[in-house]
């Protein structure tokens, strides 16, 4: 029982810190953007930068990031800026920018795997009678902080009053003199750090290739489909498709834990279509 | 290259002339000298870490023999293809070669491009020489397969689990698909006779990243051993990573790879430490005949050299046996070769192969350990193991059926 409640923890810790950079650009901007997985990749080749380097792993955590900001701006600059209003086009020509990228990473860094150091290692830690990774406790921890943060942002700094305004209603606030062009690129480059931040975090445990962004753009898309726009929302989406998952891998078989993933937000939509975060508010 | 090309330029010039009319492939010619191979493999694509070393045991081997005097008085030709790792090109490339006259394939390419392949060797009526591991049970009367099958070291490999582990409670963890299921079947079946109790099994998707719960599940069965058909670099680093993160490696005894290579353990590197693995062909065992073998590698291609392993020193055998058949036929005629090649014996860099009547290869088996650098370390030989029963012998051989 421990070791399920456990498991589902840090998976849905790893679904949150996959999801959350998705969800921001999603909620201020209204973009869904699927270089998000390819964001992540380039996150995973930060790390493995830093790792072929021997540099201390922590760097991974900052430099992955900082990948994903400038790749943001440059790609809002270019890209997603021409496309405003437009949220079709917007999730093609992501997409497609997504394809380039994993070609250009194929290209300098091969098709075959990489694997990375791991940031926090050693023994298992011994709990309630069972044992559990020191990796998958950090990624927990890593993602309450970003929780923590990114409220803390959100309610207390100008920028995050400005997001909120933008969210609440883009037209509104342009027409107080907001500058929704400045937000917005700062918004997808905030976001594309955060893919990247969460390419980094979860690569330890697994290995970095070229197509490793695709299943996880995947798995983010319908947290943030279960979730809508809420991060409390997106805590418990994840930790509910977590659970499903875990549950499934357990007692019936690895691949119905894949595929309820995908299945649950599908059946959540035909009843909530905007997710559960306005079940959230109405109390 | 260059040379061979022009040489298979002119010899269909040749052809074309001579048989402008009549479609009698090149083999109806009397009394030729020499032999010429298509040899087959991935040089692109996935599986091309194998099929780089499997050329290299291969171009090896040609060398030796030519070296020692060639076949039937003239030189071994090796024309190779690259399937890229695809069924469709394979059958391709398999046709091109048909026509440019060879007179047998060696391959080592996967099973869905052997499947998708051989009948076009059936019809041309060439001997083809599978090169590889594989399942077992292919028994088309032009093939022979001189790699291991997983039948023929299945048992004996449990059986040293098992002693090792002072305790018959498995646990199968496997990726999903064809290979995995059928060789978790062979598992078992053989587990009974050998007082062995099976006590879970999990099949996961490739590129499985999050293998949590199934650690749970795998410690909460009780098992002692555990053994896994985890197919893939990512996939045995993403585990084996998890399993000792969380204390799984601590907990179960032994555990038994039966699909992770050498070439891949290079790329695993230290996660799979302690773990073992049955096979025909180390690297590092260091027998007189692999040490010369690795010795002759390193000097024909120096830095170049690819790491070997038991998916690609088939390639090397095949090449030595195919020539020893054909000298012993005194032809290159297939059914005199397929004949000849069930007789002939091989000894090198694993030890002594003979191929069966009915078509595949008895050899030794050895056991290794997995070390902090991602090598496997022999650590006991099983000895020469017969593989099971696979087809019926067929004599005489190469009939073509109707």
């Amino acid at each position: 029982m421990i070791d399920h409640a456990l498991n589902i923890l840090t998976t849905g810790s790893v679904f949150f810190t996959v999801a959350v950079g998705l969800l921001i650009i999603l909620s201020v901007m209204g973009v869904v953007n699927l270089a998000h997985g390819a964001f992540m990749t380039v996150g995973g080749y930060a790390a493995v930068i830093v790792s072929d380097q021997e540099w201390n792993p922590w760097w991974s955590l900052l430099l992955a990031p900082a990948a994903g900001f400038v790749l943001g701006l440059i790609t809002e600059r270019v890209l997603v800026r021409r496309l405003y209003g437009r949220p079709l086009d917007t999730i093609l020509a992501t997409w497609g920018l997504s394809i380039i990228v994993v070609q250009v990473l194929s290209d300098r860094f091969g098709r075959s795997s990489h694997f990375v150091e791991e940031i926090v290692s050693g023994d298992p830690i011994e709990f309630a009678g069972t044992f559990y990774s020191q990796y998958r406790a950090f990624i927990v921890i890593v993602a309450v902080c970003l929780s923590l943060g990114l409220t803390a942002a959100l309610r207390y700094t100008n920028v995050g009053i400005i997001a909120r305004a933008v969210i609440l209603n883009p037209d509104l606030a342009r027409v107080l003199g907001i500058n929704t062009r400045k937000v917005n690129a700062i918004t997808f480059a905030c976001g594309s750090a955060l893919a990247a931040f969460a390419g980094a975090v979860i690569v330890p445990m697994s290995s970095v290739d070229p197509n490793m962004g695709t299943p996880w753009v995947i798995t983010a898309f319908m947290v943030v489909l279960g979730a809508g726009v809420s991060l409390p929302g997106l805590w418990i989406s994840g930790l509910v498709l977590a659970a499903a998952q875990v549950l499934a891998t357990f007692y019936i078989a690895p691949v119905v834990g894949s595929l309820v993933v995908i299945a649950l937000p599908i059946v959540l939509m035909r009843f909530y279509p905007e997710g559960i975060a306005p079940l959230l508010k109405a109390r | 290259m260059r040379p061979t090309l022009i040489r298979s330029i002119s010899r269909l010039a040749l052809v074309a002339g001579l048989a402008a009319a009549s479609a009698v492939p090149v083999y109806a010619q009397a009394k030729k000298t020499g032999a010429v191979v298509g040899l087959v493999t991935e040089l692109s694509g996935p599986a091309s870490l194998f099929g780089e070393a499997g050329l290299q045991a291969a171009q090896l081997a040609a060398d030796e023999v030519n070296a020692a005097g060639g076949v039937l008085g003239g030189k071994l030709e090796l024309k190779v293809a690259d399937d890229n790792t695809d069924p469709n090109t394979a059958r391709q490339v398999w046709e091109k070669l048909v026509n440019e006259g060879v007179d047998a394939i060696i391959f080592r390419e996967t099973s869905a491009a052997r499947v998708a392949a051989l009948p076009v060797a059936e019809k041309a009526n060439i001997p083809a020489l599978y090169a590889n591991d594989y399942e077992g049970g292919d028994c088309r009367p032009i093939l022979y397969v001189t790699g291991e099958i997983e039948p023929q070291k299945v048992p004996a490999y449990l059986k040293f689990l098992k002693d090792k582990a002072g305790g018959g409670k498995f646990f199968i963890l496997a990726t999903d698909y064809n290979w995995a299921r059928i060789t978790t079947e062979m598992v078992k079946k053989a587990a009974p006779g050998l007082g062995i109790d099976i006590v879970g099994e999990e099949f996961t998707p490739f590129s499985t990243t999050d293998y949590t719960p199934l650690i749970t599940k795998i410690r909460d069965s009780g098992a002692n051993v555990l053994f896994s058909g985890i197919v893939g670099g990512p996939d045995n680093v993403a585990f084996f990573k998890q399993a000792r993160s969380s204390g799984l490696m601590q907990k179960v005894k032994v555990v038994g790879n039966i699909a992770l290579d050498d070439t891949t353990l290079s790329a695993v590197g230290g996660a799979a430490n302690g773990t073992y693995m049955a096979a025909s062909y180390f690297m590092t065992n260091d027998n007189a005949g692999n040490t010369k073998f690795i010795e002759a590698l390193k000097k024909k291609f120096g830095d170049d050299m690819k790491p070997q392993g038991y998916l690609s020193e088939p390639a090397y055998d095949t090449v030595h046996l195919y020539a020893e058949a054909v000298d012993k036929a005194g032809t290159t005629e297939t059914s005199a070769v397929l004949k000849a090649l069930s007789e002939v014996k091989f000894e090198g860099p694993k030890g002594a192969i003979q191929l069966t009547t009915d078509r595949h290869a008895a050899m030794p088996i050895y056991i290794a350990e997995a070390d902090k650098k991602g090598a496997y370390k022999v650590v006991e030989s099983l000895g020469v193991q017969q593989p099971p029963k696979q087809c019926d012998p067929e004599p005489p051989f190469g009939m073509k059926k109707q």
